[in-house]
């Protein structure tokens, strides 16, 4: 990767933020994406810190008084900041975020929820809510941006799980890839 | 590798305006892609729902059957139907599901008692997914050994009226109540 051939400043003083949308302003150099899934105190600029594969993991504890199956939507902890930044070179970007939910979530037998059974809303709207779509290509959000400088959304997202349907017990995992490209 | 994380970490540090980091995340970046992942995990027990008349929990329904002699002898053989059915809702998340029934007690009058035995069940009025047991503590079966979900179907009641009875009210709610228990083994 190039970046370590860019002559990168970033300004603080120019850091801008519009509910949590990112302006950073960078000097001329090779276009660049990144995301960020996870804890890291963003509000601090942790954004750029966190430890890298490490993956946050939310769970679903079951309120008092709530029966799987229910209908009773089960809220996930913790809230998940979420972070998606491109820079473009001064030339016209078009970013696209996506999201991998194909492999649902799954127990020791084989027992599969699809995550679909999964939603989610955020905190300050600049990433849209939704609910999984099962896809590997599911779209999230995309938006285009040029100029010299490096430009980004965060957002805090809040997970439920529906509990719309019966399941066999088990402890269920699953994994949703976030992924930002540059068209 | 150099990587923007690192070099806004360099930057950040001389700034000396480094926050504390939490001790999770997931992130990369890349000249035109980059991904990171999120961890779901969902734990869901094994439970049991059941449910037969009322749905309130504690609320015990209570069956009638009267002999009256002028439609129906005593002791003639000939069922008497009970003067209510029960809707049965049985929601598991496990499979190989019983339900069993024990009477506490005998149906006790003012001479004599009636014997559990003189009870009988169906569900030829239902959906036929929650066969009934016999009122005499053992288990029944005939569940979908393989379902996982929500069954119902409704229950009806026979006194069998094979005996003779001096006259009287037998059972209620102390001496008359049977517990079913559904288990998913």
């Amino acid at each position: 990767m190039v970046v370590n051939r860019l002559l990168l400043i970033v300004f603080l003083l120019s850091f801008s933020l519009r509910g949590h949308a990112l302006l950073f302003s960078v000097s001329p150099g090779a276009p660049f994406v990144f995301v960020q899934v996870g804890h890291g105190e963003l509000s601090n600029f942790g954004l750029f810190g966190a430890p890298v594969t490490q993956v946050d993991e939310v769970t679903f504890p079951v309120p008092p008084g709530v029966q799987f199956g229910d209908g009773t939507p089960i809220v996930g902890t913790p809230v998940i900041p979420i972070a998606f930044l491109g820079y473009s070179g001064g030339n016209q970007a078009n970013y696209l975020v996506t999201m991998d939910s194909a492999g649902g979530l799954v127990n020791g037998n084989g027992d599969v929820i699809p995550f679909s059974e999964l939603s989610w809303t955020t905190q300050d709207g600049d990433i849209p809510p939704g609910q999984f779509g099962n896809s590997a290509n599911q779209f999230l959000q995309q938006y285009n941006f040029r100029g010299n400088r490096a430009r980004g959304v965060v957002d805090y997202l809040t997970f439920s799980y529906a509990n719309t349907a019966t399941y066999p017990p088990g402890t269920y995992l699953g994994r949703v890839t976030y992924t930002i490209t540059n068209l | 590798m150099r990587t923007l994380r690192s070099f806004l970490l360099t930057f950040v540090g001389a700034a000396a305006v480094v926050a504390p980091m939490l001790a999770t995340a997931d992130s990369s970046s890349g000249a035109g892609s980059a991904s990171a992942n999120l961890d779901f995990q969902v734990v869901i027990d094994d439970y049991v729902y059941f449910q037969i008349g009322d749905p309130i929990p504690g609320n015990v329904d209570l069956v009638t059957f009267t002999v009256d002699g002028a439609t129906e002898f005593p002791g003639s053989g000939s069922p008497i139907a009970g003067d209510q059915s029960m809707s049965v809702v049985l929601a598991a998340n496990s499979n190989n599901l019983t339900i069993a029934a024990a009477g506490t007690g005998a149906l006790t009058g003012s001479a004599t008692t009636i014997a559990w035995s003189e009870i009988a069940i169906d569900n030829t009025a239902g959906t036929g997914d929650l066969p009934p047991p016999v009122i005499d503590g053992a288990a029944s079966t005939g569940i979908d050994p393989s379902a996982v979900g929500t069954f119902s179907d409704t229950w009806s009641f026979s006194y069998l009226n094979t005996g003779f009875h001096t006259p009287g009210a037998y059972g209620g709610v102390t001496t008359g109540r049977v517990a079913f228990t559904a288990t998913a083994l």
